[in-house]
């Protein structure tokens, strides 16, 4: 088995070390070439083993790099195990070529930055931990890439920290994944205590076995496999940024643009729909959460394109066109479209990359302004990033011949097709298709109408903006040539069957061994749903032309005066962080003030600090007593200590519970706590308390026979023979 | 008795050591300068180290030697390799911490090794008269160690009452070593006394001699109450010999206690029951770790607070040596494991302290520390490192011991109380430990740091930090060795 797998995810880690501890001391040349040449070679070893091996990888369960066992620990038994199937070996060639594109893109970016070695520090150590993820042969090492994206997340939304929003966006991810993370770890324990692993192959086998270990009901009827999935995918909620924990993605464009365009666009929030569909066979075993998964995601591609339609930053545009379309993908994914899912993740990557990356040239461009009010007309001077964005955005839409046209075709066909629900939920499928079109109609409709506003029309920037206006040098506008090449061609690797027969669903092939099943889809079905979504392609973007082409025109006044509170609302984002605010953060906060106020100043700081303080005060003013110094007093101790030693050790102890049991005039006393006894004791029993003792020997129970009905004193001396040391206990007895 | 060249050849760690400590105490006198008899002695470690690892890979069984006075097994070679690694992390912080401070002696390095040896002894003794022989090498070597800095009254004085308080429980452990020979019909092998612990147990002399060894070997690990030498003699004493006291004869001693308890002692009738030592040692555990941690709140001095928290670990440690006596699977593993992490904590944390002192000022109060970060970063993140594991803070060496330590007690129902308490004691110790970050990160600086540099000091703290990490992170291998096998993985 080739041990290069490990290779992956170490280069760029290993760099990201060296950079966090020796980048300052480098220049800026140094520091980009080694981060660079660290994803890129990460690009060329899994370009390597992927073709090398490819009909293996497509054929079989893939090929694995164990490294060592990690955690063993009673049953829990855990290897650091990288595997590379069709699956995660796609996923690694995406990351890392756009990763690779977008670190030399960063080059050119943050030419003037001052934190450049930590930056590329932060990204390297990005791209290390999302191999870790998308490699991971286990659900803990998947989760230590899913915690370590995270964490590079967090430090690169926060990138530019000195800027109070920028850090509370940080921290605003950060926490709304925590959320997330603890259904992904509630998940992983179930399927623990269920399967008694966590090797996702060995998950997989048994979930397409359908054991009975996952199909028991678990709670309200519902089988293991259900609550494990639904955990599972809360967890794949907060990453991927899904209703009701997508309002940190739309923040975290406060991070330095290449980061959203890698991390907040093109791979890890697509992580959630990666770990669903690598854990597809688990999912299948339980429709309702497949149709949960394939709900949210519909709900919030129709959701976040509405909030699209109102938003002016450029980015934030783009970032709710990302939960969009991530919603897009958890349709595919949860209508048992395994394949469908990950294709759409697949040119999405590229076009939503690109289009990150021209956001960028333009902001670059207009001295980092995101306002596309006060944009237009920029295709004259910005040549090459217009033509990329053309194509992303033809490709986003969905017409015809552009990448995201096959692949959002896949989604919607399969969902029209699916029959993973069964029959009573048959009604699912139809229906979130039906929804998927009219999101691809805002979607349409949106990028439209960003594109009209920033690259037609005149330009609305002032006089001192428009006389920089420039193009990006060629670090920049290279790798968006390369993304702009891949949104156009990247629908190749899925045509629809009906169009190509020998060369149609690529992927899908592809993918069979790892995915399993995938919906069937008939010819007429193709047909319909393609020439559907591409007169909604089409009519979404002629729309946003009467509305917006070279300006805000009559019609969209007209509708924004017609609309007031609609359109308010919209450009409000429908106040979701606002409400958030007032259900979660506040109580949150009052809770935290109460708690800050009654334990920590009370409780803590006045009770148990001042009560340490006094006890410790004290204690220490009696150490001192022996503590003097004096080598009498410390030989007194000694000498005092072990003399209570052995007076301790030479009595007996009293027993921890006596029992007594009274039948008519019998009593019959248990001294033995259900233990064999260790010491050889004598014990003497006085039942009527007349000093004589009536029972008298090695055993510790005896019983009696009282003459007449009364109240009787009970004592009992227990001697060690040994010490000739003895106790008494003394107890009543009421015989009726 | 005969001697056999193959059982010189398994005890040629211990004989190696010894050597070398002669002869490196004898090219002092012949050689200009210290640095010779130094280099001999480390190169003696080195040495004394590759045969550890070579009797560990040659056989698998234990032998006894000499006629069942000592014996060469795994736990014992572990214990050894411990041993010999504080050694030579002492003898390279010693090395500068001496010449700094201006009081080098040749004899300090043999010491350093008679020591070491007496420890091995300890720890390979099946015998009582190898015991008693061991613990005395290794307290004689030690007392002069302490009083090996003249010019400091502190350190003649912890030293004086070092040997005074030592002769005593040596006292105890002669008498309790005649009262057991007395009372089981002359034997003195720890094989010969389990043999006849059965019937001896019901005479109070033999209970009254058993109790007699212990008390000389808690005296030795600083249990209380017979703790009392332990922070005037780890105050006086110079640094790196502080450094070797907590962790090596720290742990040659629980090695001992290992063994005695573990075999001559291991009778059920002398173990359980209300006179039983598993009874006594859990209340002496209790007792230890607890005064230890509450005395260690409130102090001021560096080096005193960490003698207090030394005393807390023989607490913790003493939980693992009674569970042991409840025949927990799995108890002397833990113990082993706890104390190769332990030492390493240890030895690093007092190469911090010292390193941070110069001449005629060894900043041994903690707001002498203030503001450490600003200049020494390094090493200031790597006291803190070292503060966590001694805190059993994961992912340390410190939490795993204490993690194996408390698993293997758990699994006895009647020692929960004493890991919750340990537990709690533990979060105590959080307290003091962070006293000495909060200074090094928070505090602005009262008087510049003029730092020395040091390879030696460097190395080792650079080495016990990776092994702390280590041990923390992927914990695996050191389980193996202390369970007795050969590392598979890694």
């Amino acid at each position: 088995m080739p041990s290069e797998l490990r290779m992956i995810p170490l280069l760029p880690l290993l760099s990201a070390a060296y950079l966090i501890l020796f980048g300052r001391r480098h220049s800026r040349e140094s520091v980009h070439r080694i981060a660079c040449l660290a994803v890129g070679a990460a690009f060329l070893v899994s370009a390597d083993v992927f073709f090398f091996w490819f009909p293996i990888l497509y054929q079989s369960n893939g090929l694995t790099d164990l490294v060592g066992t990690w955690l063993a620990s009673g049953d829990l038994q855990v290897d650091l195990a990288l595997r590379m199937d069709a699956l995660s070996g796609l996923m690694c060639l995406m990351v890392t070529f756009v990763g690779t594109l977008i670190h030399i893109y960063s080059t050119g970016y943050l030419a003037h930055e001052q934190d450049y070695a930590r930056f590329f520090a932060y990204l390297n150590l990005f791209c290390g931990a999302m191999l870790l993820l998308v490699l991971g042969d286990s659900l803990p090492v998947m989760f230590v890439g899913w915690e370590g994206v995270g964490l590079c997340s967090y430090l690169l939304i926060g990138f530019w920290y000195g800027e109070a929003a920028n850090a509370s966006a940080g921290k605003k991810a950060f926490i709304t994944n925590r959320v997330g993370d603890l259904g992904f770890l509630i998940g992983m324990f179930l399927l623990f205590r269920a399967v008694g692993t966590l090797d996702i192959p060995v998950l997989v086998d048994t979930a397409r076995a359908g054991s009975p270990s996952l199909t028991a009901a678990l709670w309200w009827g519902q089988p293991v496999a259900f609550w494990a999935a639904l955990f599972l995918f809360m967890g794949a909620v907060g990453k991927s940024a899904q209703i009701p924990l997508y309002v940190w993605l739309p923040d975290a464009m406060a991070g330095p643009t290449p980061v959203s365009a890698l991390i907040h666009a093109a791979t890890m929030v697509t992580a959630g729909v990666y770990m669903v569909a690598r854990l597809g066979a688990l999912y299948l075993l339980a429709p309702v959460a497949l149709a949960i998964v394939a709900g949210v995601g519909a709900l919030t591609a129709l959701f976040a394109a509405v909030i699209a339609l109102g938003q002016n930053d450029f980015k934030k545009v783009l970032a709710y066109s990302t939960i969009s379309q991530l919603g897009f993908m958890f349709v595919g994914v949860g209508t048992g479209n395994f394949a469908g899912g990950i294709f759409h993740l697949f040119t999405h990557a590229f076009f939503k990359a690109g289009l990150f990356l021209c956001a960028g040239s333009v902001m670059h461009a207009m001295a980092g302004s995101g306002d596309i009010t006060r944009m237009g007309g920029l295709a004259q001077k910005l040549p090459f990033t217009t033509w990329v964005f053309r194509v992303c955005w033809l490709a986003i839409c969905g017409v015809p011949i552009f990448s995201g046209f096959f692949s959002k075709d896949a989604i919607v066909a399969g969902a029209f097709a699916t029959e993973v629900f069964g029959p009573r939920l048959h009604w699912v499928g139809p229906t979130l298709g039906a929804g998927l079109l009219v999101a691809a109609l805002g979607t349409a409709f949106y990028m439209s109408r960003l594109y009209c506003l920033v690259f037609t029309g005149e330009c609305r920037a002032d006089l001192d903006t428009r006389a920089h206006l420039h193009e990006s040098p060629f670090a920049m506008v290279g790798p968006l040539l390369v993304l702009g090449l891949g949104a156009l061609l990247a629908g190749v690797m899925g045509l629809p069957p009906a169009l190509s027969r020998s060369h149609g669903d690529l992927i899908g092939r592809w993918l069979a061994t790892a995915l399993g099943r995938q919906p069937e889809v008939s010819r007429a079905l193709q047909w319909r749903v393609m020439a559907t979504s591409a007169l909604i392609a089409l009519a979404g973007i002629g729309l946003a032309w009467r509305f917006f082409g070279g300006g805000v025109r009559e019609p969209a006044r007209r509708f924004t005066a017609a609309w007031p509170h609609f359109t308010a609302a919209v450009r409000g984002k429908f106040f979701i962080d606002e409400i958030y605010d007032w259900l979660v953060v506040r109580p949150l906060r009052g809770l935290s003030r109460v708690f800050f106020l009654v334990v920590d100043r009370i409780l803590i700081d006045k009770l148990l600090v001042g009560g340490w303080t006094v006890l410790v005060d004290t204690a220490g003013r009696l150490l001192r007593l022996v503590q003097v110094g004096d080598v009498q007093r410390y030989l007194a101790i000694f000498a005092i200590g072990l003399a209570a030693l052995v007076y301790v050790m030479a009595r007996p102890v009293a027993p921890s519970e006596v029992k007594v049991r009274i039948e008519g005039r019998s009593a019959t006393v248990d001294l033995t706590e259900g233990k064999a006894a260790v010491d050889k004791l004598e014990y003497g029993f006085d039942f009527d308390g007349d000093g004589r003792e009536d029972r008298v020997g090695a055993a510790a129970n005896a019983n009696w026979l009282y003459p007449r009905p009364g109240h009787y004193q009970l004592r009992i001396r227990i001697k060690d023979p040994r010490w000739n040391t003895s106790r008494t206990i003394a107890r009543t007895i009421d015989i009726p | 008795m005969t001697i056999a060249a193959a059982q010189i050849v398994a005890l040629s760690p211990l004989l190696m050591i010894t050597g070398v400590g002669c002869l490196a105490l004898l090219l002092d006198t012949m050689a200009k300068g210290r640095a010779p008899a130094l280099w001999l002695a480390q190169l003696g470690c080195v040495a004394a180290l590759l045969a550890v690892a070579n009797q560990w890979m040659g056989s698998g069984s234990s032998q006894p030697i000499w006629s069942g006075m000592l014996i060469v097994d795994r736990m014992a070679l572990f214990l050894d390799g411990v041993l010999i690694i504080a050694a030579l992390a002492t003898l390279l912080v010693a090395a500068p911490f001496m010449r700094e401070h201006e009081f080098e002696h040749g004899e300090h390095y043999a010491l350093v090794l008679f020591a070491t040896a007496g420890g091995m002894t300890v720890v390979h003794a099946t015998h009582l008269l190898s015991l008693l022989i061991g613990i005395e090498t290794m307290s004689l070597a030690a007392y002069l160690l302490v009083a090996s800095w003249r010019r400091q009254p502190a350190g003649a004085e912890g030293a004086l009452k070092y040997l005074l308080l030592g002769a005593f429980a040596a006292g105890f452990l002669v008498y309790g070593t005649a009262l057991v020979y007395g009372t089981t019909g002359g034997e003195m092998s720890y094989a010969g006394i389990a043999a006849r612990a059965a019937r001896a147990a019901d005479n109070p002399l033999f209970i009254m001699g058993a109790y007699f060894l212990l008390t000389g070997m808690l005296f030795k690990i600083a249990a209380v109450p017979f703790h009392m030498w332990a922070p005037d003699a780890y105050e006086g004493a110079p640094t790196p010999v502080t450094g070797l006291m907590a962790s090596g004869i720290k742990v040659a001693a629980v090695g001992g206690l290992v063994r005695l308890l573990g075999s001559a002692f291991a009778n059920p009738g002398l173990a359980l029951g209300h006179a039983g030592w598993v009874r006594v040692l859990g209340g002496i555990a209790f007792a230890t770790m607890t005064w230890g941690n509450l005395a260690a709140l409130r102090q001021e001095n560096v080096k005193r607070m960490l003698a207090y928290s030394s005393i807390a670990h023989a607490g913790y440690l003493m939980i693992g040596l009674v569970a042991l006596g409840q025949k927990v699977d799995g108890a002397q593993p833990a113990l082993l494991v706890y104390l190769a992490a332990y030492a390493a904590t240890t030895l690093g944390v007092f190469t911090v302290v010292a390193w941070v002192g110069r001449r005629d000022d060894e900043r041994l109060l903690i707001r002498d520390w203030a503001g450490m970060a600003r200049t020494r970063p390094a090493v200031a993140l790597a006291m803190t490192v070292l503060l966590l594991s001694l805190a059993g803070v994961p992912p340390t060496g410190g939490f795993f011991g204490k993690f194996y330590v408390f698993r293997a007690a758990m699994q006895s129902p009647d020692l929960a109380w004493l890991v919750v308490a340990a537990v709690l004691n533990s979060l105590v110790s959080v307290y003091y430990y962070l006293r000495i970050v909060v200074a090094m990160y928070f505090r602005d600086p009262v008087r510049p740091w003029q730092p020395f540099p040091s390879v030696g000091m460097a190395i080792v703290l650079f080495v016990t930090v990776v092994v702390v990490l280590a041990l923390g992170v992927v914990p695996r291998p050191v389980v193996e060795l202390a369970a007795g096998g050969l590392v598979t993985h890694w």
